[in-house]
């Protein structure tokens, strides 16, 4: 019978140290732990969040520019010059530049979006520049940029809950609300040069009742258990 | 911000509504303890854990909780709500609320004993399903042959549950076992 000096507890006769404190049974050593090298609990977590970002973005760029190159060739051997495949190409850049900045770049999500939205930009500008027409400036832009600055705000607001459950889909309920409203107010702003509100208004209302609906379930049921006893039957 | 440690137990209904169902027939009892209001001994949180276990085991209450779990299907409009939408609702809230409104989860088989049997067997375990991501750790609980047999599911690099009860267990006397299985 071998009994953990530390513990207290009995150990199985081929156990060489305690599965709780680690000390050995031989020569009651206690060995450098995980704590005693500096790394940190949660480290392999981190190491395999890291390993899945990497590898989802390495399918995202296969797709993507397996996405490029075909609407590119396509395009070439129709029309022998790129034509209507700079919308898709770009596109496709453009959720690409997002895509890696969230994969490698280690920084919060903000800085994240900031810098794809950068890069989308820069894309935008050149895009205006080869088709010589406005709208990736003065359309497509301002578009990514209301998208942008809702998604800021709505990481701010998420951050902020104390607890998060229900109350996290009316937030994303009411940011697509924001969302359509500020992307018809841009459009329409660019084709007749004043702000008029028509299909993102009925978004808006529609997206209303099921804000509401959420809301109402969650502040009736955050303080009780209800909710655990009626999913677990 | 109002902190609650609470736990979920199984009850096994069998014991009150007599039936020979192999399913899972149980509902769940969550004593808790809320950690704003101080420092609990181990005396006052047994003394809350069995009040509360006693009181919601009540037959009555028991018959109240599956009267409200029925009525929900009752209604006019989930019954008429098609049912991939419900299993999309329920299991996105689920997901999101369900399992962060306790702390953990022990499942007690109770004494386990299949008659002239017991004295072939050396060791019986009962293993829990995995813990999710929120719970992170569970227990497995039964009673064989005048041991408490305890299987503890950890998906964390921490030990600190388990030694800190299995320590508290031998200072009260209690002689602890850990074997490999």
């Amino acid at each position: 019978m071998t009994i953990c000096r530390e513990c207290g507890v009995e150990l199985d006769d081929d156990m060489k140290s305690c599965p709780l404190c680690d000390t050995l049974v031989s020569n009651r050593e206690r060995p450098p732990s995980y704590q005693k090298t500096g790394k940190a609990y949660s480290q392999p977590e981190k190491d395999k969040k890291h390993l899945m970002q990497r590898l989802l973005w390495q399918i995202t760029a296969v797709l993507l520019l397996s996405g490029v190159v075909a609407t590119f060739i396509i395009n070439l051997s129709i029309d022998a010059s790129i034509t209507w495949s700079i919308y898709p190409i770009s596109i496709c850049l453009m959720i690409l530049a997002y895509a890696s900045f969230m994969a490698f770049w280690r920084k919060r999500f903000v800085f994240q979006l900031v810098g794809g939205w950068l890069i989308s930009a820069l894309l935008l500008a050149a895009v205006n520049w080869y088709i010589q027409e406005d709208w990736p400036l003065f359309l497509a832009l301002p578009i990514l940029s209301v998208v942008n600055t809702i998604g800021i705000v709505l990481y701010f607001l998420l951050a902020r809950l104390k607890t998060k459950g229900l109350n996290v889909l009316a937030l994303v309920s009411v940011s697509f609300a924001v969302v359509s409203l500020g992307v018809e107010a841009v459009i329409s702003l660019y084709f007749s040069g004043n702000i008029s509100l028509g299909w993102s208004a009925i978004v808006a209302a529609c997206l209303l009742p099921v804000t509401a609906a959420i809301l109402f379930i969650y502040f009736k049921t955050r303080n009780n258990s209800d909710l655990q006893k009626i999913f677990h039957t | 911000m109002r902190k609650i440690f609470r736990v979920q137990v199984p009850v096994n209904l069998r014991k009150i509504y007599p039936s020979d169902t192999m399913r899972n027939f149980s509902l769940f009892v969550t004593p808790e303890i809320d950690l704003s209001l101080g420092t609990y001994t181990f005396e006052e949180i047994a003394k809350t854990v069995h009040r509360i276990m006693q009181l919601d085991t009540d037959k009555k209450l028991i018959n109240k909780m599956i009267a409200r779990n029925v009525g929900a299907e009752r209604n006019i409009w989930l019954k008429n709500t098609p049912l991939f939408i419900k299993s999309i609702i329920l299991y996105l809230t689920y997901t999101i609320t369900g399992t962060s409104r306790y702390s953990g989860v022990i499942t007690n088989l109770g004494k386990v004993s299949f008659g002239d049997t017991d004295k072939l067997i050396d060791y019986f375990v009962f293993i829990p399903p995995p813990p999710n991501k929120t719970l992170k750790v569970n227990c497995g609980v039964l009673g064989f042959d005048n041991s408490l047999v305890l299987s503890f599911g950890n998906i964390t690099q921490s030990k600190e549950l388990e030694r800190t009860f299995l320590r508290f267990l031998v200072k009260q006397g209690i002689p602890v076992k850990i074997i490999n299985y």
